[in-house]
C-alpha cells in the first residue's frame, strides 16, 4: 500500500518484482539544465552516434520493462529488466539519429541506435495511455559535455 | 496544459521521407549502419528488424531531418504497396553489383514505383557491395547506362567500407531540397510534409 519513494534513485530490487531488476544503481544523477531538460549531449553507449542534443528532452520517472541489451544465446526466454528513468521525447524528429524497430505485438516499437543497432535504448507505445511520445532509457545511453 | 509546438522548436528546416527499395540481400539495411562491425554479434534488434530511422544532416546551411524507411523484408513477397510509398519524396533503388538478378530486377522496381509512388519522386540508382571487386558481375558502365536510361543519378557504394554511402543519401536529399524547397515559394521553417505518424497530441504534461 505504501507508495514507493519517488525521489531516491538508489532503489534495489523490490520484493515481488516479476523480473530481475538490474538497472545500474550507482547513484546516477542526470544533469539537467535550468529548464529541466538534458544538460548534455546524449549518445549511443556502443558507438559515437548522436541521439539528442542538449536541452531537448525532459527526464521522467516511470517503470517500463525493456529487453536486456544483449540476449543470452543459450536461453529461449527473453531477459528483461525494469527501468525507472527515461528521457521523454514528444516529437520523433527531435532525435538527431535513432532507429525504430518494426512493431512488436502491434503494441510497441523499440528504439535503437541508428548507427550500430546494438542496444534496445527505448520504446514507443502504439496503444494504451502512453502513446504521446517516446521513452529513451536514461541508463542505456551515454552523456557527453 | 497544452504543450508548446513541436517541429518548430525542434530546430530543423526540412523533413524528407526516403525509401530503400531493391531485392532482399542487396544490403539495404546495411546502408543505414555507420558503425557496424563484423565483430558485433547480431543483436536482439536484428531479429525484430528496423522499420525506419531518423537521421539529421546539414545541407547547404539547412538542417534536414531524413526519415528513411527500410522495407524490412516485405520485398520478398512483392507486397510493397501504395501505403509504403505514401509521402515518399525520394527513393534509393539498390542492387548488388555481385548479383545479376538484383540488377535485372531494377526495371520491375521502377515500374512498381511508377505505379505506386507519387509522380515526381526523386530516385537514385545504387550499386552496393562495390568492395567485392572479384565477385563483381555488373560493371560500373552498365549501372551508369541504366541510370541514364531512367535519367536518374547513379552511385556505387560499399556499406562495408563506407564508400559513397553518406554521399548517396546527401545527393538524393539535395535533389529533393532543390525540387521542393528551392523551387516553390520559400516558407521558412514550415515543413511541407507531415510524418504519417500520429500528430503530436497535446494532453498530459510530461513531467511530474
Amino acid at each position: 500500500m505504501s507508495e514507493s519513494a519517488e525521489t531516491t534513485i538508489t532503489d534495489t530490487p523490490r520484493e515481488e518484482t516479476p523480473n530481475p531488476v538490474t538497472e545500474q544503481t550507482q547513484a546516477q544523477t542526470y544533469s539537467l539544465d535550468e529548464n529541466g531538460h538534458n544538460a548534455q549531449l546524449i549518445q549511443c553507449n556502443c558507438c559515437p552516434s548522436k541521439m539528442l542534443k542538449p536541452g531537448t528532452v525532459s527526464l521522467v520517472e516511470k517503470e517500463i520493462t525493456l529487453h536486456m541489451s544483449r540476449q543470452r544465446k543459450d536461453t529461449d526466454s527473453s531477459e528483461t529488466e525494469v527501468l525507472r528513468h527515461f528521457w521523454f521525447v514528444k516529437d520523433m524528429f527531435t532525435f538527431e539519429n535513432i532507429g525504430f524497430t518494426r512493431n512488436v505485438d502491434t503494441s510497441y516499437k523499440y528504439l535503437t541506435c541508428a548507427d550500430c543497432e546494438q542496444d534496445v535504448v527505448g520504446i514507443q507505445f502504439l496503444e494504451g495511455p502512453d502513446t504521446d511520445g517516446m521513452y529513451l532509457a536514461a541508463s542505456r545511453v551515454r552523456y557527453v559535455d | 496544459m497544452s504543450s508548446s509546438g513541436t517541429s518548430r522548436n525542434a530546430g530543423y528546416d526540412f523533413l524528407i521521407k526516403l525509401l530503400l527499395i531493391g531485392d532482399s540481400g542487396v544490403g539495404k539495411s546495411c546502408l543505414l549502419l555507420r558503425f557496424s562491425d563484423d565483430s558485433f554479434t547480431p543483436s536482439f534488434i536484428t531479429t525484430i528488424g528496423i522499420d525506419f530511422k531518423i537521421r539529421t544532416i546539414d545541407l547547404e546551411g539547412k538542417k534536414i531531418k531524413l526519415q528513411i524507411w527500410d522495407t524490412a523484408g516485405q520485398e520478398r513477397f512483392r507486397t510493397i504497396t501504395t501505403a509504403y510509398y505514401r509521402g515518399a519524396m525520394g527513393i534509393l533503388l539498390v542492387y548488388d553489383v555481385t548479383d545479376d538478378k538484383s540488377f535485372a530486377n531494377m526495371g520491375n522496381w521502377i515500374r512498381n514505383i511508377e505505379q505506386h509512388a507519387s509522380e515526381n519522386v526523386n530516385k537514385i540508382l545504387i550499386g552496393n557491395k562495390c568492395d567485392l571487386v572479384d565477385k563483381k558481375v555488373i560493371d560500373t558502365a552498365r549501372g551508369k547506362a541504366m541510370a541514364d536510361e531512367y535519367k536518374i543519378r547513379f552511385l556505387e557504394t560499399s556499406a562495408k567500407n563506407s564508400i559513397n554511402v553518406e554521399e548517396a543519401f546527401i545527393s538524393l536529399a539535395r535533389e529533393i531540397k532543390h525540387r521542393v524547397m528551392d523551387t516553390e515559394k520559400p516558407q521558412p521553417s514550415n515543413n511541407t510534409v507531415n510524418p504519417d505518424d500520429k500528430p503530436a497530441a497535446g494532453g498530459k504534461a510530461c513531467c511530474q
